[in-house]
C-alpha cells in the first residue's frame, strides 16, 4: 500500500534492528555527552563579571576561576580539578549562551573523557 | 417606570455588556484570525441554549486609577448550555475586555460555574484567552488563580474538565489547563507558557519566537501539553463535540451508547501486520479493523507517537485504547509514551471506560537520555495506572512483548481481566538476538564461525520463546486466537465484563511515581 513509499530507519533494541519511523521529538533530541573535566562551560546564560585566572595559572580544586552573573545573581565559578589554566575563551564583560566554553586546562591527572570512550 | 420601560433598560444594560471590549476591539480580534468570546460560546454550543449568568458583575479594584474602569462582565463570560442536547457549563476569557486579564471578580465568575458544574455534575469547558494575571489587583488576581486550581483539582475524575486555548495562555494560568482532562489548541492562535519570550530574552539572553517557545505545535508535538491540535476554531469545535460524544457526563454515569456498527469491510486486519516482527505497520489500522464503523477518535495524536490512544466503540459502547504503535520508533515505551498512556488509562479508570491494550513492543527504550530523564519512574506510572485501574481491562498481544514492557502493558500480573494473543505474539524477556547473545554467550565465543553459531543459537531461542504457547501454558494468556477474530472476542469480552465489580484496599489515595 501507501507504506511502501516511506523510506524507513533502524532502530536497534537489544540488538534487534527494528524498521520504523523517528518521530520530530526524538530526531531533535540532545546526546548525552560524558562531562569532560579538561573544560570549563556555563550551565546557564549570563555575563562573565570578572576573570579571575589567568593562561598558565596553576589551579587547585576550588580555585576561584571567573565570575558569572546569571538569573539576577553573581556565582563564583570555582575549579573542580588541579592542573594549570591552558586557555581563557572569555574576558570581562562576555555575554555568554548556556554550555559556552569558558576555560581549558591541562590537568595533574589522566581522567576518562568521551573520546576515550568513542 | 412601567415594566416595558424597566425591560427596556434591562436590554440596554444588557446590550452594553455584551459589546465587551466595544467594536474597535472586536475588530482587532477578528483582525487576528480570533472570533470574540460571545461567538466562541455560540459557535460551540447547540443553537440558542446559552444562559449567561453575572453578566453585570464588576470588579471593586481601587488601586492605580482601577475604580474609574468599567470592564464588561470583567473580561469573562459564563453560563450554561448544551452540546448535543446535553447540559455543560462554560466560561470564555474575553480578549478584548482589558486583554482578558484575571482579577478577582472575574475569577470568581469561572469558580461559581466551575462549582455548579461540580455540583450539577456536568462538563466544565473553559476557553482560555487572557494575558494574564490583572496586575493591578495584585495578589488578590494570584488568589483567584489558586481558587481556580484548587476547584480543577476537586472536580479531577469527577466530571470532565476540557480547556481550550484560543489566545495567549500565560503565567500561572497555564496551571489550570494542566490540571484539566483534555487540551485543545489552534495553530497561530494558542500560545501557553510560563515566561514569555521577552523575559527569556532579557534574563536568559536567548532569543525564541512566541510560536517556537508555546505555540500550538509546540504543545502538541513536543511538550505533550495540548491533546488536540486544530488548523482553525471551528475545527477545533467540531472536535471537542467529537470528545463528548465518547465520554461520560460524570464519574456516575457510562458513555451514551450508539447503535452497533460493524467496521468497514475493506479493512482486513490479518492483511495488516506483518508475521516479521521487525517489519513496521499503523496501528491505527488495527483499531480502525475493530472498532464500530472503523470510527477511532486519537488523543494526544502527534506527542509520543509510538504509542496510540484514543476511543473508539465495540458494540456501541465506548473504549479506551492504547496500542503501541511500530510505525515510531517500533513502538518502544519511553517516558513520553508511559506518560501519555497512563494519564490515559487513569481517565478512562476515573469515567467508567473499558481500556483495549493492543500490544506490539520491543521493551522500555534503553540509553542514556532515557536513564537520565527518569525511564524508571515514568514507566513505573503505566505499571501504577494499569494496577490500579478496575475498569474491563482486555490485551491483545499482536506481535511483541518483551521484557518490562509485557509486564506494563496490561499483563494477567497487573490483572487485565482478558489477555489474548495471535499465534504471531513473541512473549520473552527480550528479542531473541539479543537473547542469544547473552544466554549463549560462551558457545558463540567458541565457535569455529561465531556467526554461524549466533544464528543457530538464535534460532533455537526463537523456536523456543517466539511464540504465545509457552506464556499460554502457565495461565498468563487466556487464549489464542486467529486474528480475523479479533473483534468478536473483544466484542465478548466486554459484553462478559458488564457487570465486573473490583476493588483495592481502602486508602485515602497512593503516592504514584509522579
Amino acid at each position: 500500500m501507501e507504506h511502501e513509499k516511506i523510506k524507513y530507519k533502524t532502530f536497534i533494541v537489544d540488538d534487534v534492528a527494528y524498521k520504523t519511523l523517528y518521530h520530530t521529538k526524538y530526531e531533535k533530541r540532545e546526546k548525552y555527552e560524558l562531562p569532560n573535566p579538561k573544560v570549563l562551560r556555563s550551565f546557564l546564560p549570563g555575563n562573565i563579571l570578572k576573570v579571575l585566572v589567568k593562561e598558565g595559572d596553576v589551579i587547585k580544586k576550588g580555585t576561584g576561576l571567573c565570575v558569572l552573573e546569571a538569573m539576577k545573581t553573581e556565582s563564583v565559578i570555582r575549579s573542580t580539578v588541579s592542573g594549570t589554566v591552558a586557555k581563557i575563551h572569555v574576558h570581562k564583560g562576555s555575554v555568554v549562551p548556556n554550555n559556552a566554553l569558558l576555560m581549558e586546562f591541562d590537568l595533574d591527572e589522566e581522567v576518562v573523557t568521551q573520546s576515550d570512550i568513542d | 417606570m412601567s415594566l416595558k420601560q424597566k425591560t427596556n433598560e434591562l436590554l440596554k444594560r444588557k446590550a452594553i455588556a455584551e459589546a465587551g471590549g466595544g467594536e474597535e476591539a472586536s475588530l482587532k480580534q477578528q483582525a487576528r484570525g480570533k472570533m470574540t468570546a460571545r461567538e466562541r460560546i455560540i459557535a460551540l454550543l447547540d443553537k440558542d441554549s446559552f444562559q449567561e449568568y453575572d453578566l453585570f458583575v464588576q470588579h471593586d479594584a481601587r488601586d492605580f486609577d482601577m475604580q474609574n474602569k468599567v470592564l464588561a462582565g470583567d473580561g469573562v463570560i459564563t453560563g450554561t448550555g448544551t452540546i448535543y442536547g446535553q447540559p455543560v457549563c462554560i466560561y470564555a476569557q474575553d480578549f478584548t475586555v482589558e486583554g482578558g486579564s484575571l482579577g478577582f471578580a472575574h475569577a470568581r465568575k469561572i469558580t461559581k460555574i466551575m462549582d455548579h458544574s461540580l455540583k450539577m455534575r456536568m462538563p466544565l469547558i473553559g476557553i482560555n484567552d487572557s494575558g494574564g494575571a490583572r496586575i493591578q489587583e495584585g495578589v488578590n488576581s494570584l488568589a483567584g488563580y489558586g481558587e481556580i486550581f484548587f476547584r480543577n483539582t476537586l472536580a479531577s475524575g469527577v466530571i470532565p474538565q476540557i480547556s481550550v486555548i484560543l489566545g495567549p495562555c500565560a503565567g500561572g494560568a497555564v496551571y489550570s489547563p494542566a490540571l484539566t482532562d483534555f487540551v485543545f489548541v489552534v495553530e497561530n492562535i494558542s500560545k501557553m507558557f510560563i515566561t514569555g519570550p521577552e523575559v527569556i530574552k532579557t534574563v536568559l539572553g536567548e532569543e525564541i519566537s512566541m510560536e517556537e517557545l508555546g505555540g500550538a505545535k509546540v504543545h502538541a508535538e513536543i511538550s505533550g501539553n495540548a491533546h488536540f491540535y486544530a488548523m482553525s476554531e471551528l475545527e477545533c469545535f467540531e472536535q471537542i463535540k467529537r470528545l463528548l460524544t465518547f465520554i461520560p457526563w460524570n464519574n456516575g454515569q457510562k458513555a451514551r451508547a450508539f447503535p452497533p456498527k460493524e467496521p468497514r469491510k475493506e479493512i482486513k486486519i490479518e492483511k495488516i501486520v506483518p508475521s516479521d516482527t521487525r517489519q513496521p505497520y499503523d496501528v491505527r489500522e488495527v483499531i480502525m479493523a475493530i472498532v464500530d464503523d472503523s470510527d477511532f477518535f486519537e488523543v494526544s495524536e502527534l506527542f509520543a507517537p509510538n504509542i496510540v490512544i484514543g476511543f473508539g466503540r465495540i458494540n456501541g459502547e465506548t473504549v479506551g485504547f492504547v496500542a503501541n504503535q511500530p510505525l515510531y520508533l517500533a513502538g518502544v515505551l519511553d517516558c513520553d509514551s508511559s506518560d501519555k498512556a497512563a494519564r490515559f488509562i487513569t481517565y478512562c479508570d476515573s469515567f467508567n471506560i473499558p481500556i483495549v491494550t493492543i500490544e506490539d513492543m520491543p521493551g522500555f527504550l534503553p540509553g542514556i537520555d532515557q536513564e537520565h530523564a527518569g525511564i524508571i519512574r515514568h514507566g513505573a506510572k503505566m505499571l501504577y495506572a494499569y494496577s490500579e485501574a478496575t475498569v474491563p481491562k482486555i490485551t491483545v498481544i499482536l506481535r511483541k512483548a518483551y521484557g518490562g514492557g509485557y509486564i506494563a502493558m496490561n499483563s494477567r500480573h497487573l490483572r487485565a481481566d482478558f489477555v489474548f494473543a495471535w499465534p504471531t505474539a513473541e512473549i520473552a524477556v527480550m528479542g531473541p538476538e539479543g537473547a542469544a547473545n547473552i544466554i549463549f554467550r560462551k558457545e558463540i565465543a567458541a565457535a569455529e564461525s561465531p556467526e554461524e553459531m549466533r544464528k543457530l543459537k538464535i534460532k533455537e531461542y526463537k523456536d523456543k520463546f517466539a511464540n504465545p504457547y509457552a506464556a499460554a501454558s502457565k495461565g498468563y494468556i487466556d487464549a489464542v486466537i486467529e486474528p480475523q477474530r479479533t473483534r468478536e472476542i473483544l466484542l465478548h469480552a466486554i459484553e462478559v465484563s458488564a457487570n465486573k465489580t473490583d476493588g483495592r484496599p481502602r486508602k485515602k489515595h497512593g503516592t504514584p511515581p509522579l
